[in-house]
Order: C-alpha cells, then sequence, then structure tokens
C-alpha cells in the first residue's frame, strides 16, 4: 500500500482522532477502564498551562539577552527552582518530563559563571555521544546569540565549547584540553581518555565548578555502579587539584532521583520535580491482543496487533514511533511495516528500523529523516527512548510493556509537543507482566515509578577502579574509597604485583602502579566485557555491518543464527569466537531463530543463614551454556525446525535469592513426580514475573533458573524422563542478578519474600485459563498439564510452613540430602 | 578473611564472565602459576638507595625533595661505537652546524637546531635525550624511571642517566633533569617527539613543575631517518608506520655496525624497574643502564651519518631511495639547488638499475616542480615528458604529469594541438577530474576551432 500524500499541519488533529476511533471501535475517547476488550483502557491526559517566573536578579544581563534572543523571555518556574539551587550552592537534580526544557536548568547558571569567572570550567556528561553532539549544537546557538549580545569573547578568549570523546580528532584535543569552558563528554571517555591523563586537563581540574550530568536515570545497575566509581576517581582528582565541583543532574520520572543522585555523586542533592512547562493534549490507550484460544490461553501476536495499529496512524499520514522489546522483534516488525508501505523505487525509505548495533552513519541519517519528515515511520528498541533529536512525533506505539513504568513514560515523551495532540499506545504481549499491566491500568497510571538501583560497591566493578585510580594518582596510606577497606584492596594488587607501597611499614607511604599496562582499556563501563562481535556480510565482497556485545553474542550469533539488519536477513556461516567475529551471508527463508539456553547454578554463600531457611540468598556461580535454537517461521510463529550447537559455557558469580521447596513438602504432594517437576518450573516461571513487578526492573536485570532432580541437575527447562521413586534431591528455584558480582536485587527480594509468594499466589489463581498459560505458569506444551494445579498446592503449604514456623525441620531434612554445593 | 580471599580470586581471575570458561574440570585457570607467587617478592627488603647507586657504578645526589642516581660515563675519542670512533661522531657533530641548521628549517619544530647563523645569538649545544619508562601507554601513571642524557664535548660524549631510586623520588629526578636540560640549547632525540617528549611533558604537569623542554628546538632523527634509510619507496607518499627498516636498532648496525650482544630486550624493561623497587636489587638494571647508553651513542652516530651526507651532498649517497629522501631534506630546508643535484643523482642512479620506477617517478616529479617554481618552466616541461613515458611509472604521477603538459603546451607554447594531444592521451589514461579535463579539451577544441576557422576541420 502506498502512503498518501501529506495532509498540511491543521489536519493532524482530524487525523490522529479518526485513528483512535478506528482502534476503539467508535467508543469515546476517555472512558472507564475495561479489562475485558481489546482496548482496556483510554485515558485523555489533559493539557497543562505553563508556570512562569522570572530571570534570577543576579544574572548576567547579556545572557538574559541572549535567551530572550532565543526565545526565552521568562523561565518556567521548575527552571528558576533549579538556578536558586545551584545560587545557594547545593547539588541539584532536577526531574521534569521530557520537552520541559531541562538543559536550561544547567546551560543557564554554568554560562552566567564562566561570564563571571572566565577560568570557570564545566563537564557535562551525557550516556552516549550522540546525546552530546545535540547538546553542543544546542549551546553553540546560544553562543551565538550571546555573540550578538556583545560577548564574542570571555576572558580574551573564544567562548570554548566542544565535545571530547573518540571520534574527537588528535590535533584538536590539545587546545580542547586547555580552551575549552564547557567540555561535553561521556562517562567512558572520562574513565579510559581524561582520567588518566588528567596532568594534560590541569587547567579544567583546577578551575571545574559543575559537572552536568544529564539523563541521569540511564545510570542504573551495572553502568551505574561504574559511574559511581568514575566520580570517585573524577572527585579523586579534583581534590588533587584543589577543585571541589558542584554537580547539577536531570533525569526522567524515577522513584527515587534524589537517592540515585546521592549514590552517584555521593553528596547530598536538592531535588525539583514540579515542572513548570505547557503540555499538549495526549491519549494513553492499553491494548490488549484478543483471545485466540481460550483454553490454551493463547491471544494473538502482540506483534501483529502492534502492526495493525501502527498501521492506522501511518495510513492517516501521522509520523510514528515503534517501540519494540528486543532487537528481534525491532526486525520482524520493521519487515512487517516495509511490506504494508511499500516505498517508492528510488525516493527515501519512510519505514526504518533503528537499534544498537547499526553502524553511527546509518544512526545520524535515519535521525536527520525522522526530523525532515521524509521517514514517516521509525521501529526502534529502546535506543531512541534518551534524548536523541528526532523531532517531536505524533503517535508512540509501544509493542509490549516496556518493563518499567517509568520507560513507559520516557517512551510515550518521544510523541507529542507542547502544544497540540499525540498518543501513546501500549500493546500489551502475552508476558505475565503485560497481562497485569493490561487488566489493572491502574498500577500503571497511579503508581509511582521505579526506584533505580546502583551497587557501587559490587568487589568486581571496585576493583578496577581501584587500578584505575592507582594508575592516576598514587593512594596515600590513609586514604579511604567507596565502603570497602581500600587498603586491604590494595594489599591484594601488591600481592599480584599490580601496586608497590612505597614508605616503610610503620610510616604513612604510598600505593604506586607497577605495571606497563594501562588500566582503564581492560574496564568497559557499559558492561562487565568491553569485547564486541563484529558482524562482517560476505554476500557482495565483505563488509562490516554491525557489532553485538560479548554477552549476547552467543545466543543471536551462533551458527545457522538468523540475523537481521533492517528487516534484510542473513545467516550466521561461522562464529569466530578467538577473533570476536561472525561471518555472515545474505538469505532468503521465511524463518528467525532463538537461542536455548540452559542455566545453572551452585551456591558459593549463604547469607541471612539463622532466618527462617525455607528461602535464603547468598552468592551463586551461574553457568550457562547455549546448546541448541528453534527455527520460527515469521507470521504463524510456529516451530519449524531446531539444531544443536556446541559452543563454549559462560560463568559468573553473581548473588540471587532462592526458594526451596523441603523433600517433605514435596513428597507429601499427590502427585507422580513429573507433574510435582512441572509444577516447580510452572511456579519459578510465575516468581519471577512477579518478583521483576516488585523489584521494578528489566526483565533481563535478573535471571531465573531452577535445579529440578535431573542427575546432572542442569537443565531448566523439563525432560520428559520418566522417574518412579520420590523426588531425591532439593528443588531450589533460583532468581539471580544478571550481572557478574550482583546489583543488589536478592537482598529486597528476600525481604519481599511474603509478597511475593502472596502475588504469585493471586496471579495463578486469578488466571482464566484451565491449566496454565503464558500469562500465569507458562504455556501447557511447555510446562506440562498440571503445573498450574501443582504449583498452587506448592504456595499453600509454602505459606502455611512459612507462617506456621514449622519451616525449621522441615528446612532441616532439606539441607542434609545431598544437594550441589560448594564450600566457598 | 572471606573477603580478602573473595578478592584475591578477583584480582587473579580476570573478568569471569568475560572470558569463556574453560573446558569441564580445569578448575585452575593458571594451573603454572603457584598461588601468591609475587607475594613472596613483598614485603620489599627496605630499598638501599646507596647501595644501589653504587652497584650502578654512579653516586646518589640526594635533594629536599627525594634522591637521585647519577651515573657519568664519558666516551673519548678513541672508544669505539661499533666500528665508528666516538671522535669521528663527536667532530662531525661539533662541525655540522650548517647541516644542522638545514634540517632545524625542514622540520619546524626544529628551528634553530644547530645555532643561529654568525652574527646572531641564540641556540646552545645539543642535548641527546631518552628515557626508559614503566610502559608505553602514556598517561598518569605512566614515569620515566631513568632519564638518559648525552651531549658532544670537543671529542668525546659524555653521557649522563638520571636514575629515580623509588616512586618517591620522582620530583629530585625531574629537578636534576632541569637543572642539566638548563645548560642545553636544542634537544636530539629518536621519536621523542611523539613518545618522550611527550611524556616527561606529563611528568612535569603531574608535578605541576615547568617542563625546562617547553619551546626548546627538538630535532626528531626518526623524521630526517625515514627520508634516507626508508627502505621501502616512497610512491604513497606517506610512510609505512609500520615498516621497522629505520628503527634505531636497524640503524645502528647499518651506520655505526653495532652488534650489540646481551643486550636486554624493550618488553623487559619495566618489570626489570619494578623488580628493582620491590627488592632494592639494582643489578638486574645495569643491563637497562646499558641499553639507554647505547641508544644515546646510536643516536648521536645517526645524526653524524645524517649530517656527513647533508654536507657532502648528492654525491655521498649511495642508493636511488637515499639520494631522493637527501633532496627532499634539502627541499624542506629551501636549499633547491642542492635539491635538484640531488634529483639529478637519484634519476642517474634509477637510471642505471632501472628497478626502481616509483623513486625515479617521484623524482622526476620534485625536479620538475622545482623547476616551475625556478621559473624555468622548459625545463620542468623536459622532466614531466620523460615522466609520462616511463615504464612501470604509479598512474597518478603520468597523469599528472599528462595535465600539466597540456597546461604547459596550451598556454605557455600555446601549442594547442599537443595541448589536445596530451588531454587526449590523459583522457585515454583515466583522471580523478573527469569534468575539469573535459572543461580542457572543450576549450582547447574552441580555442582550434577558431584559429582552423578558415581551414578544415581535423580529420
Amino acid at each position: 500500500m502506498a502512503l498518501p500524500a501529506r495532509r498540511p499541519h491543521e489536519h493532524k488533529q482530524v487525523a490522529l482522532h479518526n485513528a483512535l476511533t478506528v482502534l476503539n471501535s467508535g467508543a469515546e475517547l476517555d472512558r472507564p477502564d475495561t479489562p475485558d476488550e481489546v482496548v482496556t483502557a483510554v485515558r485523555r491526559l489533559p493539557a497543562v498551562e505553563a508556570a512562569y517566573a522570572p530571570f534570577p536578579d543576579d544574572i548576567d544581563p547579556r545572557l538574559k539577552a541572549a535567551f530572550e534572543a532565543r526565545g526565552v523571555h521568562q523561565l518556567y518556574s521548575h527552571q528558576a527552582e533549579a538556578c536558586a539551587h545551584v545560587a545557594a550552592g547545593r547539588q541539584v537534580v532536577v526531574t521534569t518530563p521530557t520537552a520541559s526544557g531541562k538543559t536550561l536548568c544547567y546551560n543557564l547558571p554554568v554560562l552566567d559563571r564562566i561570564l563571571k569567572k572566565p577560568s570557570s570550567r564545566a563537564l557535562y556528561l551525557f550516556p552516549t555521544k550522540a546525546l552530546a553532539q545535540d547538546q553542543m549544537a544546542e549551546l553553540h546557538q546560544l553562543a551565538a546569540a550571546l555573540k550578538d549580545a556583545g560577548i564574542g569573547e570571555v576572558g580574551g578568549e573564544g567562548l570554548g565549547i566542544h565535545t571530547y570523546d573518540g571520534d574527537t580528532p588528535q590535533d584538536a584535543r590539545r587546545t580542547i584540553r586547555t580552551r575549552a569552558h564547557i567540555v561535553l563528554s561521556n562517562p567512558d571517555m572520562v574513565h579510559s581518555g581524561i582520567l588518566p591523563h588528567h596532568p594534560r586537563w590541569a587547567k579544567l581540574f583546577e578551575n571545574l565548578d559543575f559537572i552536568v550530568i544529564d539523563e541521569l536515570h540511564a545510570y542504573r545497575g551495572v553502568f551505574g555502579s561504574h559511574l559511581t566509581n568514575v566520580l570517585r576517581r573524577l572527585q579523586r582528582i579534583c581534590r588533587h587539584y584543589g577543585s571541589n565541583p558542584q554537580f547539577i543532574c536531570s533525569s526522567a520520572t524515577i522513584a527515587n532521583p534524589a537517592e540515585l543522585a546521592e549514590r552517584l555523586a555521593e553528596k547530598p542533592f536538592a531535588l525539583v520535580e514540579k515542572s513548570g512547562a505547557p503540555r499538549g493534549e495526549k491519549f494513553f490507550v492499553f491494548v490488549n491482543p484478543p483471545v485466540v484460544n481460550r483454553e490454551l490461553g493463547i491471544r494473538r501476536s502482540y506483534i501483529a496487533e502492534s502492526r495493525r495499529v501502527a498501521g492506522e496512524f501511518l495510513r492517516q499520514n501521522l509520523q510514528v514511533i515503534v517501540f519494540a522489546q528486543s532487537r528481534l522483534s525491532t526486525e520482524i516488525l520493521t519487515t512487517y511495516l516495509k511490506e504494508d508501505f511499500e516505498d517508492v523505487p528510488g525516493m527515501p525509505e519512510r519505514i526504518r528500523g533503528y537499534r544498537g548495533g547499526y553502524l553511527p552513519l546509518r544512526r545520524r541519517e535515519i535521525e536527520k529523516g525522522l526530523r525532515a519528515g521524509q521517514v514517516r515511520g521509525v521501529v526502534s528498541t529502546n535506543a531512541l527512548e534518551l534524548g536523541i533529536d528526532i523531532g517531536a512525533l505524533d503517535v508512540c506505539v509501544m509493542a509490549g510493556y516496556p518493563g518499567t513504568i517509568a520507560s513507559t513514560w520516557q517512551r510515550a515523551g518521544r510523541a507529542g509537543r507542547r502544544r497540540g495532540q499525540s498518543a501513546a499506545v501500549m500493546v500489551a504481549s502475552s508476558a505475565p507482566i503485560d497481562q497485569f499491566v493490561a487488566r489493572h491500568p491502574s498500577f500503571f497510571f497511579d503508581a509511582s515509578p521505579e526506584h533505580a538501583l546502583v551497587n557501587p560497591d559490587n568487589l568486581h566493578i571496585l576493583v578496577d577502579h581501584v587500578k584505575c585510580a592507582a594508575f592516576e594518582l598514587p593512594f596515600t596510606t590513609e586514604e579511604h574509597y567507596g565502603q570497602v577497606n581500600v587498603q586491604e584492596v590494595l594489599g591484594i594488587l601488591q600481592e599480584s604485583g599490580l601496586v608497590h607501597r612505597s614508605g616503610g611499614e610503620d610510616a604513612a607511604g604510598q600505593w604506586h602502579w607497577t605495571s606497563e599496562s594501562y588500566p582503564a582499556n581492560a574496564v568497559s563501563l557499559r558492561s562487565v566485557s568491553s569485547d564486541n562481535f563484529v558482524i562482517t556480510d560476505h554476500t557482495h565482497g565483505s563488509k562490516v555491518i554491525g557489532e553485538t556485545d560479548f554477552t549476547s553474542a552467543l545466543s543471536t550469533l551462533h551458527p545457522k543464527a538468523i540475523y537481521m539488519v533492517e528487516g534484510r536477513i542473513f545467516q550466521v556461516e561461522e562464529l569466530d569466537f578467538v577473533g570476536r567475529k561472525a561471518h555472515v551471508r545474505e538469505v532468503d527463508c521465511d524463518y528467525y531463530t532463538t537461542a536455548i539456553t540452559y542455566t545453572k547454578v551452585t551456591i558459593l554463600d549463604r547469607f541471612a543463614e539463622d532466618a527462617p531457611k525455607v528461602a535464603l540468598h547468598g552468592e551463586v556461580r551461574v553457568v550457562s551454556r547455549v546448546v541448541g535454537f528453534k527455527k520460527i517461521r515469521f507470521q504463524t510463529n510456529e516451530n519449524v525446525g531446531s539444531g544443536e550447537l556446541d559452543l563454549p559455557e559462560q560463568q559468573m558469580h553473581t548473588t540471587a535469592y532462592w526458594l526451596e521447596l523441603p523433600l517433605p513438602l514435596m513428597n507429601a504432594l499427590p502427585y507422580a513426580s513429573d507433574d510435582r517437576r512441572d509444577g516447580v518450573i510452572g511456579l519459578a516461571f510465575a516468581m519471577k514475573q512477579v518478583a521483576q513487578l516488585l523489584l521494578m526492573c528489566d526483565a533481563r536485570d535478573i535471571g531465573l533458573s531452577v535445579n529440578t532432580d535431573d542427575p546432572d541437575g542442569s537443565a531448566t527447562a523439563p525432560s520428559r524422563r520418566s522417574a518412579d521413586g520420590a523426588t531425591a534431591e532439593t528443588p531450589r528455584i533460583f532468581i539471580y542478578d544478571a550481572y557478574p558480582g550482583g546489583i543488589g536485587f536478592s537482598a529486597p527480594l528476600w525481604g519481599m519474600q511474603q509478597e511475593l509468594l502472596e502475588k504469585t499466589s493471586a496471579l495463578i489463581a486469578g488466571c482464566d485459563c484451565d491449566s496454565g498459560c503464558p500469562m500465569c505458569v507458562g504455556p501447557v506444551g511447555e510446562t506440562g498439564p498440571l503445573a498450574k494445579q501443582v504449583a498452587l498446592r506448592m504456595l499453600q503449604h509454602l505459606q502455611v510452613s512459612t507462617l506456621d514456623g514449622s519451616s525449621e525441620d522441615l528446612s532441616t531434612v532439606a539441607r542434609s540430602a545431598k544437594v550441589e554445593e560448594v564450600p566457598f | 578473611m572471606a573477603t580478602l580471599d573473595r578478592l584475591r580470586d578477583i584480582v587473579r581471575t580476570r573478568r569471569p564472565s568475560a572470558v569463556p570458561a574453560v573446558e569441564p574440570g580445569a578448575g585452575a585457570r593458571e594451573p603454572h602459576e603457584p598461588p601468591h607467587s609475587h607475594a613472596r617478592l613483598a614485603p620489599p627488603a627496605p630499598a638501599d638507595p646507596t647501595r644501589a647507586a653504587l652497584e650502578l657504578g654512579g653516586a646518589l645526589v640526594e635533594h629536599a625533595d627525594g634522591a637521585v642516581i647519577v651515573v657519568d660515563r664519558a666516551y673519548t675519542a678513541d672508544d669505539r661505537h661499533g666500528r665508528t670512533p666516538v671522535g669521528e661522531i663527536a667532530s662531525t657533530i661539533t662541525g655540522g652546524a650548517d647541516a644542522l641548521r638545514l634540517m632545524g628549517k625542514a622540520w619546524p619544530s626544529a628551528q634553530g637546531v644547530g645555532g643561529s647563523p654568525p652574527g646572531e645569538t641564540g641556540g646552545g649545544p645539543l642535548l641527546f635525550l631518552d628515557l626508559e619508562t614503566t610502559g608505553l601507554f602514556g598517561g598518569a601513571g605512566t614515569q620515566a624511571f631513568l632519564a638518559g642524557c648525552a651531549s658532544i664535548e670537543g671529542t668525546s660524549i659524555r653521557v649522563r642517566q638520571f636514575l629515580m631510586p623509588g616512586f618517591e623520588h620522582e620530583r629530585a629526578v625531574l629537578r636534576a633533569l632541569q637543572s642539566w636540560a638548563a645548560d642545553h640549547g636544542a634537544l636530539c632525540t629518536f621519536n621523542g617527539r611523539t613518545f618522550d617528549v611527550p611524556l616527561i611533558e606529563t611528568r612535569f604537569l603531574f608535578h605541576r613543575m615547568p617542563c625546562p623542554l617547553d619551546g626548546v628546538p627538538h630535532l626528531d632523527m626518526l623524521h630526517p631517518s625515514r627520508r634516507m634509510w626508508q627502505q621501502r619507496p616512497l610512491a604513497t607518499g606517506t610512510p609505512d608506520p609500520d615498516d621497522s627498516s629505520c628503527s634505531l636498532s636497524v640503524l645502528e648496525k647499518q651506520i655505526a655496525g653495532l652488534h650489540r650482544v646481551g643486550d636486554v630486550p624493550g618488553y623487559e624493561i619495566p618489570s626489570r624497574f619494578f623488580n628493582f623497587v620491590r627488592t632494592g636489587d639494582a643489578r638486574p638494571l645495569e643491563a637497562v643502564m646499558e641499553h639507554n647508553r647505547l641508544d644515546l651513542l646510536s643516536l648521536a652516530a645517526v645524526l653524524a651519518r645524517a649530517i656527513v651526507l647533508i654536507t657532502n651532498g648528492p654525491a655521498a649517497s649511495t642508493t636511488a631511495q637515499q639520494a631522493y629522501g637527501l633532496a627532499r631534506v634539502y627541499e624542506r630546508g629551501g636549499e633547491y639547488d642542492n635539491a635538484e643535484a640531488a634529483l639529478l643523482k637519484t634519476i642517474e642512479f634509477a637510471r642505471r638499475v632501472g628497478l626502481e620506477p616509483e623513486v625515479h617517478g617521484e623524482a622526476l616529479r620534485r625536479l620538475a616542480w622545482i623547476r616551475r617554481r625556478d621559473r624555468r618552466p622548459h625545463e620542468a616541461a623536459e622532466a614531466w615528458r620523460e615522466l609520462v613515458v616511463l615504464p612501470r611509472c604509479a598512474a597518478a604521477l603520468r597523469r599528472e604529469a599528462r595535465e600539466a603538459l597540456a597546461i604547459h603546451h596550451e598556454h605557455r607554447l600555446k601549442d594547442l594541438q599537443t595541448a589536445r594531444a596530451h588531454a587526449l592521451d590523459l583522457l585515454a589514461d583515466g583522471t580523478a577530474n573527469p569534468a575539469r579535463l573535459q572543461h580542457r579539451l572543450d576549450r582547447i577544441e574552441r580555442k582550434l576551432a577558431r584559429y582552423m576557422e578558415p581551414t578544415l576541420p581535423l580529420q
């Protein structure tokens, strides 16, 4: 189908209403929630009027003139509030919606300080290079306005505003180091390119007044834990040069912005959260794909439903962004929409895909196409969730619940302007969490967004940064770092010859770096490994078409895997594990592949042993291995084949929460052993979904593993082995932090276990299906016919035994059984 | 204790998840390494800098902010470096002011090397500098533990080395280097522009001390060496950075006939220093000190050889490649007559051997440019004509020459037929800028038509 010609701007409103009316089968656009219908909720979020405040009195009048020239005649209330905190010398974090003028909250005080004190310096940190480029463009426009207002120079030099990242040419770097007033960079570059070379940056560090951290909410989990350490190192260097920078941070809406800022910068923060910016009217719609098989609890595919919804808006010539859950579903949806809206040969492509792993040039081209309006629809992973400038689109369609409330609002914010109407549509998948949200819209609309958690004292991360810090500046024997005893860490590093303590045993001394290596090179902030796999296409000659991080390489680039880029289909011919390369060739086929991964968890150390022992948390080793793959046909999603793989295993040490199902309990259940095991697996499936909801974390942040009574205890998937005797080993359900060293989910989950079991019970009991479905204990074909029933019985027993305290003797029995344990 | 063990485990096994697990059964990742292998090296024996200085044949000099081990060596006229007498190296450099000034003009950072011309003031004696460092990556954690300096004194070479007896003494080393450098007016290194000088600058910055090398004329012999001794053809214009044919270790064999025995390999140098710091045992450092001294002497020998080549002119060169390199040095230094002579010498070598079309072509090209610059267009055209018929010449050079000839014939000689022939040759040869060529051809045709109007069109 061809897209109709572009309509004049004033028709947009009509177009939006038309599309929404079609989706909503003609019903009212703001109506009560109806969990049983396809459109379960339509909420009209009314337009909001602006709240203004005057510019601060003491601001440089020329700066005020420059802002006025850019159309800013007064401030929004939150901007004025933020400036007041900065003026009072406080660290501040601003959390207001997308497009509310957050950048002014830091640009105004920073530029004002530079005008008053030309030696002053500021460092801006963005989570990506592209965001820094975006911001530099905005600052340059301000600088041009300043020039018109009569300020061509400060302190006899031009106002220096520069990005400094991996793309900065070598010959420009020297100038930037000494002349830039504002350096826009990213944590990775600070970590590996600036801090290790701090003597060359002496001028910046001596005069550093502000550190600006934009998109603060992006720094959670591993990345955030690394950032705390980078900021520790940064502040350590600042102390060395005698500066004490003030922090100004901005964040999307999360539950704990001030707490997160305090964890990252390790200083007290003031919070500004009431936005004074105006907002246009927005419709928020929840769509739950219709049930096509009630017994099996199967709904129409949410991908197909998202395709239909996005198509409805595209047909009205509205500009649409579709967020998909994974790289794979991004590619699948791109393929579908490209089919529906075929391009005219020779014209720019109107439907594009966008995700990490595309080369930067392609990404810039797509962003530009979106701003110019030639690209009418883009299907993206969360890569476009952050503030990359793609203009304001009309509609956001989310294919699947993004997993967190914060992320859902953030994505919805990519559509909509300060005036005029926009819409956001969430299409629920059959994952239990999606179903829960689709059926309980008020959970989303009325609840607080998530907490962002970091664990900067994760020993793996901390040790890496102690090495970097020692390289940058010798540690003194009195120095503190983080919450651990850094002197002990340094002692261990000395054992491996990495540092050397100078000065006598008793006298105050220093720890010097004694290795030829450059430790920052070995540490990647984005993951636990800095290794990337490069994907090379050999269809015509050889050409690099993308890259993938180490952790997902084995499951997405194994031999015979289907790899997609913007709808083009490639097959992996060879995975060169040592050379970190995947060789692919374009193929024509009608299926994609998903990997089958087996995971085995071994307990290394138990915490909270004196508490009731049915559930525990502690340290574990997780070994996982991609053992095979399934071929799934496009459109129908039927399984059309499979293959076995022999790939190396990956392992990590992390923290986990686990639930033990004591053997007496298991053996007391009136079911066959296969059914009991099915029950455990079904219970685990449901528990993970509830855990994700309770922890308010991303699905990828936690992993699930079950040890059943398989002889090697390693399989998570059930093997239909007939077992005649009683269950011999205590089954355990592990919910582990999916990062080496853990990022702090296990202890809180253990603390909430009563709620965890109750909510799991409610989820399973409240599900409409007969004997298990993807929305509770997992699809019946995979979990077995009695899983639902058995899981519920287990929960009843568990809750009773936990409550009456009889767990003590049950678990004693459990612990005497043969279990795989490794003494730590 | 559990925490300490966990830490030890983390420090030993690098990046647990990044490394695929070893095959089942192989629990220990480093079976050959006994546990706590380094632990036996610590705690360190109390370092005794005085004894270390003695063992290395130097003296310990103590300052308020630390100590430095100073090792002095004098190489007199009759000593030999390889097969070359030191006296010959020293006197060549002492008498080589003109050649040094030429190199000073050819490489901007070396401006001022060799002193000022008679009648002017400035400049000063050369300081040869070579550092031994704790790593090759630079950055705040890479230190120079040894600064080797050499200078020419009459017919001898004096080497003075500053060794850091421990990390806490770095300021003293820098201070010693500072006062030593103050007596010199110019710097000579090998690859010092990208390595030694930035590194030492960083150390001075680290300690917030003024760097004595700031603004000092600096002759980095790597660049002249590439011109004069690089083995690979220069057809692409940019030297291949991986080409080791003009590393100092190759050059010292060729130029000075030095074959080192028992030299310490470069990669071992940092660990020998770390070991000294940990154990206080200075003896393994002796080989590092000697390595550094030989590097300094080789650097002087390379400079001396370059001076000889420049002073004696093209006659002293032995290959087409070398004569061409020399020509480039003259040209960069503004000595066009010498450059032309060296280019003619290059062409002579190349013709005789016939195996070096790349350098032959390059030489003709430079020759043409120099002649044109000197307003001798007809001689320039001769070089271009020779270039277009040169067998196996790089296509880009040939095309450039054809275009130059077309211009020459069209504008200077007004010989439109020949200009047209050259332009058509270029068209047949392929050109990087077809639009410009077409424009030229059209213009030539128009002019031809205007002159030819009364007669019949050609063919």
